[in-house]
């Protein structure tokens, strides 16, 4: 045996030898870059090539009407400059009927609200508002890149707002035209009501109104209902009298207000007939108690609300409270339907030790305060350890961020973002007690090189005091390579050498089972001279 | 016959002129010690002075300041800055408040820590975010139908209620001063309906 294979070999025996023998359940496909191919990194999906599948957006300067652009980065280079179109343009005419053959400019202010998200990378939200007066029918809005649902409104609630029927597509430096026909006043649908309650009279709370059609999707603007009478007046475009039912909720304005949400059914054509009933839904009840963990201390800064059906058929989720330093709340809210139960949700905040617990409860009527003691359960505790790229020594002053990306079977989605209070120390080990869900972990090194991201699933606690640990498999940040560039917009109404104080990041663009996902590698800012700096995974 | 002091002219001008250039150098390089010099130029530089860090205001996002249909035609917000500090290796601190009241003190409903970048650039690579989302099982100020206000404060120093804290300063002289640090601040409006998103 030649003297390199031998050492090979004794090398490879004495790293399996002392492997600890982590489950290799943790991570999908990989853990490591080691065990991808020679010109492949480990991403949270599994192994990939880190030069392709980029895609950067570049948000030169949103205040100044240069919105988000995104292009796809074929083959990246150290040096990659970033030349930028002009900025995309939303535009068109706002018109109103006149009669059934001819309309007039409408030259009063709109609100158009765009919703959507970016066309190159999935995830990534858009949103644009502006309040603009149409020249003589005519508007302009410098918008980002993106597939969008376009919204009109007007100030005026006697018209109904305009959403586009199908998505507008936006791309970098183009121009879309969208054009909006609001319905003449004497082809509106009207539809005119009371709310009241089980006693048949206004209930003197302040509630709002709005037609919605089966997806959910507006069909009137939200209006105010009258405290003192109960009335309402909602106005539908005529195209709601195609519809077979239109839906029309009625909320409170306030989580203070003690009054569900309920909705009803309503024939356009028919209109409303009868009174609005909000049903009988009692009347308010206090709801104390205490949240202790697992050894009857108690969690100060704990979320804790109720939510379920109420007498009468209505929803109600009450208003959010937080446990004081001893761990009691107080909670005013509606009894429950006397034939089905309301779920507590008691959540301690990120870092404690006590997890999310979820206890159904029964609310009685009567006004009597009711007592509720709620022990919560012990979040499992995530553990792991972050080497160096040479995978010899540990990467201490990792920042830890986790990410909840879905829920775990029977529990509901966890807090949005939790960041672990502590860096990795100088083993390279973190330690975040998390709830049951799936989660991508992201961790940030601040010594030049590249964020690594890692999903994980974690299970309930093991129903111990303790809660349980889940040990990850220890592995390596990647290496980086330093990308760097100028950003410049060279349109054809634009040009501007450099771009400077614009947003740059990079993205990695794959299909996860079909679907496709995208994963931040870095972000960075130009300076002054547009000039940035950054730096990726590499092998 | 010539004088003494005629005769040390005579040598000393008689000698090549690389001596005089040694010569030279030996009274440069003495003249540290023997002459005295302008307390100025022997001090250490001065310490330098703390300056503000910048919410680079063309990059905060939403871009628009009133935002509209929270709760009922989106369901998550997020918002967030980009910040630069000239000093370089400060740790900033970036608090999210929500619907601030001056006569009911209590803390940031967000805090966040920005870290010196790895290339010692001003602007910083991470950003301060805030995201809201209905629904949640997070305590949200926001997701609470009504008006609201979003504050968002950037210090160099963390926060003390809403102050920057100070820290001490020791001067070469022994002096103690206070740094009161500083802190930069953006806010937004919003308006959060009950509906589609419950």
């Amino acid at each position: 045996m030649s003297r390199p294979l031998a050492t090979g070999v004794l090398l490879a025996v004495l790293v399996t030898g002392c492997s600890p023998g982590y489950p290799d359940s943790d991570f999908i496909s990989c853990h490591s870059d080691r065990q991808c191919g020679a010109e492949q990194v480990c991403f949270p999906e599994g192994c990939g090539d880190p030069g392709q599948n980029i895609v950067v957006e570049v948000v030169p300067n949103p205040k100044g009407g240069l919105h988000a652009q995104d292009f796809r980065v074929e083959a990246l280079r150290s040096e990659q400059n970033l030349e930028l179109f002009d900025q995309a343009l939303l535009q068109g005419q706002v018109r109103v009927e006149a009669t059934s053959s001819s309309s007039i400019p409408y030259t009063t202010p709109i609100t158009l609200r765009l919703t959507g998200e970016s066309l190159l990378i999935p995830g990534v939200l858009r949103r644009h508002e502006s309040t603009l007066t149409p020249e003589n029918g005519g508007y302009m809005l410098p918008v980002g890149a993106g597939n969008y649902t376009v919204t009109l409104l007007t100030p005026n609630t006697e018209l109904p707002p305009i959403s586009t029927t199908r998505d507008v597509q936006v791309h970098p430096g183009r121009s879309v035209t969208q054009d909006f026909l609001l319905p003449a006043l004497s082809a509106l649908v009207r539809l005119s009501g009371k709310v009241v309650g089980s006693n048949g009279l206004p209930l003197d709370v302040e509630l709002e109104a709005q037609a919605l059609d089966e997806n959910q999707r507006p069909l009137s603007q939200r209006v105010a209902v009258t405290r003192a009478t109960g009335e309402l007046s909602l106005v539908l475009p005529p195209s709601a009298l195609l519809l077979p039912n239109v839906l029309l909720q009625v909320v409170p304005t306030s989580a203070d207000t003690l009054v569900p949400k309920q909705t009803f059914i309503v024939n356009p054509r028919q209109g409303i007939q009868g009174p609005l009933s909000m049903g009988d839904f009692g009347t308010a009840v206090t709801v104390r108690g205490k949240v202790t963990d697992q050894n009857g201390q108690p969690v100060p800064q704990a979320t804790v609300y109720l939510q379920g059906k109420v007498g009468g058929g209505g929803q109600y989720s009450s208003r959010k409270v937080l446990t004081d330093a001893t761990g009691t709340f107080e909670l005013p809210t509606l009894p429950s339907a006397p034939d089905a139960q309301m779920t507590l949700f008691a959540a301690p905040p990120p870092g404690s030790a006590a997890g999310l617990t979820l206890k159904p409860v029964t609310v009685p009527r009567g006004g009597t305060p009711v007592a509720q003691e709620v022990k919560c359960g012990t979040r499992m505790k995530v553990r792991g350890q972050l080497l160096l790229p040479s995978e010899s020594q540990p990467a201490p002053g990792v920042r830890v961020v986790v990410e909840s990306v879905g829920e775990h079977p029977g529990w509901p989605r966890p807090a949005f973002t939790v960041e672990a209070p502590r860096t990795t120390d100088d083993q390279g080990q973190f330690e975040i007690a998390l709830d049951p869900g799936q989660y991508r972990f992201d961790f940030i090194p601040t010594d030049g090189l590249p964020r690594v991201s890692r999903f994980v699933t974690v299970p309930p606690g093991d129903g111990t005091p303790m809660g349980g640990v889940q040990q990850l498999t220890p592995f390596p940040l990647s290496k980086g390579r330093r990308v760097s560039g100028l950003v410049s917009i060279s349109g054809q109404r634009m040009m501007q050498p450099a771009a400077p104080y614009a947003s740059v990041r990079f993205f990695r663009v794959v299909n996860v089972e079909g679907r496709p996902w995208s994963l931040l590698l870095a972000q960075t800012l130009t300076d002054q001279n547009g000039t940035y700096s950054t730096s990726l995974p590499t092998r | 016959m010539k004088s003494p002091l005629r005769r040390l002219a005579s040598s000393l001008l008689g000698l090549p002129s690389i001596l005089w250039l040694g010569l030279g150098v030996a009274v440069w390089t003495s003249g540290g010690c023997l002459l005295p010099q302008e307390e100025i130029f022997l001090n250490e530089f001065p310490q330098p002075r703390n300056r503000p860090p910048r919410i680079v205001e063309q990059q905060v996002d939403p871009s628009h300041r009133i935002i509209r249909g929270y709760g009922s035609d989106v369901c998550e917000l997020q918002f967030s800055v980009i910040v630069e500090d000239p000093d370089v290796s400060d740790t900033l601190y970036v608090s999210w408040f929500v619907d601030h009241d001056p006569s009911q003190q209590r803390g940031a409903d967000h805090v966040e820590r920005i870290q010196p970048n790895s290339n010692a650039k001003a602007a910083r690579d991470q950003r301060g975010t805030f995201k809201p989302k209905i629904p949640s099982i997070d305590f949200s100020r926001l997701n609470v139908p009504g008006d609201h206000v979003i504050e968002v404060i950037v210090s160099d120093t963390p926060l003390v209620g809403r102050e920057p804290e100070k820290t001490p300063v020791l001067l070469e002289n022994g002096t103690e001063l206070y740094d009161s640090g500083y802190s930069a601040t953006y806010a937004w409006f919003v308006r959060t309906a009950t509906g589609g998103c419950q």
